[in-house]
């Protein structure tokens, strides 16, 4: 049994930092975050006999984090949201026909500035499953596979989860940007 | 893409997340090098995506966060020890032998007991009783403190928690008590005086009501089940507080002795 936990131990506490970034911005909360973690690192050890040594372990935690949440904390889709995300591809495309390169020009004069409360506000604001899609493929890099297991659904509700998300975090950090006053006009007086 | 519909949608992400062939992502760029507008949508989900990986802020994981899943597979890996152990007690060859070995075991611990003087319990207890009476049976503290009297019995190698009753609310005072021996094992002894002269000994001692025999009459009472005996004038109630057994002792009238019983029981 030593042997084994030692091989466990090696294998996945490595991952915790990662484990507990993405529970935190599921749960929203510290301490419901850290519940997850150990819970999903306890379920992980039970079914470690389950584990193929090779396989990718980073997604096999997730996979278990992830029922962990749903299982727990996660609560009812609000009323309204599948409106909202039929509108989503609307607003994008409106977005984008102000002008094409004027539709990105607001976030490029943000310039090198760190903006990391209104990414992490912007991503906040997204469905949780739509969040969860980015967290695993734009912050943990895993593939559409890897995210498609660990969530439990097709390949395909993935890429379009994805496509979206991508969309409504545009839509969001479009708004801060303009909020904060970038512009064209700010970039021709080279402010 | 097809002439309906002009523009790629989620082509554009497939290209940015490498997911199509080289052929087809050589179509796909070609296009967009000619379309404004899927060239738009691309730089913007390049964007994005560039943006979350880059500037989503780190969190900094709990310090006390790793004990606390140690922890937690420390406690997983003793249940599984239990949990093997157990397995191993199941096995057919190991359950014969268990179940040669542990009557023998049972009858080496238990025969001393059926062998003492062929009394039962309530007897002895009753002859305690009769003896204290008689002043055959001294106190060694005496006391009307119950504190005082808990911590003597403390002291003297009482290894259980001897509660010993404040019975003033029902007229009885502490006189004191002893350990007494009986049956091979120690127990806790302690006498009260009623305001009429009456006496009350209470002893306590570890064991079990199957180690009792069938009682006259049987009481329940808050969840607490009490065995009534009657050994002449003497009247005896006995109960179970966890690994403790409980039992008053006295000549006064056995509704009154039970109800005093029902007063100070207490449910662990």
């Amino acid at each position: 049994m030593e042997d084994t936990r030692v091989r466990f131990e090696s294998l996945a506490l490595p991952f915790m930092k990662s484990l507990y970034s993405a529970a935190l911005r599921l749960t929203r909360q510290a301490e419901d975050a850290s519940d997850v973690v150990q819970e999903t690192y306890l379920r992980a050890y039970r079914t470690f006999a389950n584990f193929q040594a090779g396989t990718n372990a980073k997604a096999w935690l997730f996979k278990i984090m992830y029922s962990v949440f749903v299982n727990q904390y996660h609560r009812k889709r609000r009323e309204g949201e599948s409106v909202e995300l039929e509108q989503v591809e609307a607003r994008f495309a409106a977005a984008l026909a102000t002008g094409p390169p004027s539709a990105r020009q607001h976030l490029d004069n943000w310039g090198t500035a760190a903006h990391g409360p209104e990414v992490e506000e912007a991503l906040q604001a997204l469905p949780t499953e739509f969040r969860m899609v980015v967290l695993l493929i734009d912050v943990e890099e895993m593939s559409y596979e890897e995210a498609a297991d660990a969530l439990g659904c097709p390949v395909g509700t993935v890429r379009s989860r994805l496509s979206r998300a991508r969309k409504m975090l545009f839509l969001g950090l479009k708004e801060y940007a303009e909020k904060l006053g970038y512009s064209e006009s700010s970039k021709r007086s080279g402010a | 893409m097809n002439l309906d519909q002009p523009h790629y949608r989620e082509e554009l992400q497939d290209l940015l997340d490498a997911r199509l062939t080289a052929e087809q992502a050589a179509e796909v760029q070609r296009h967009v090098a000619e379309c404004p507008v899927c060239q738009s949508e691309l730089e913007s989900l390049r964007w994005v995506k560039r943006t979350v990986a880059s500037q989503l802020p780190k969190q900094e994981v709990p310090a006390e966060l790793r004990d606390q899943v140690l922890r937690k597979l420390n406690a997983a890996d003793k249940a599984g020890r239990w949990s093997r152990t157990l397995e191993i007690i199941s096995k057919p060859r190991v359950k014969l032998a268990l179940a040669f070995a542990l009557p023998l075991v049972a009858l080496i611990i238990l025969l001393p007991r059926f062998l003492h003087r062929g009394t039962d319990l309530p007897s002895q207890i009753a002859e305690a009783y009769q003896k204290y009476q008689q002043g055959q049976l001294p106190v060694e503290l005496r006391t009307e403190d119950v504190r005082e009297m808990e911590s003597f019995f403390r002291r003297s190698g009482i290894t259980f928690e001897a509660r010993v009753f404040d019975l003033r609310m029902m007229r009885y005072s502490l006189i004191g008590g002893s350990v007494h021996q009986f049956d091979h094992r120690k127990s806790a002894l302690f006498a009260y005086r009623g305001d009429r002269q009456e006496t009350v000994v209470c002893q306590m001692y570890l064991g079990d009501p199957l180690e009792l025999p069938k009682p006259q009459e049987q009481r329940e009472h808050n969840g607490i089940r009490f065995h009534v005996y009657r050994q002449g004038q003497v009247t005896l109630v006995f109960w179970q507080e966890g690994h403790v057994m409980c039992v008053l002792a006295s000549d006064i009238g056995s509704d009154d002795l039970i109800q005093l019983a029902f007063a100070k029981a207490m449910r662990v």
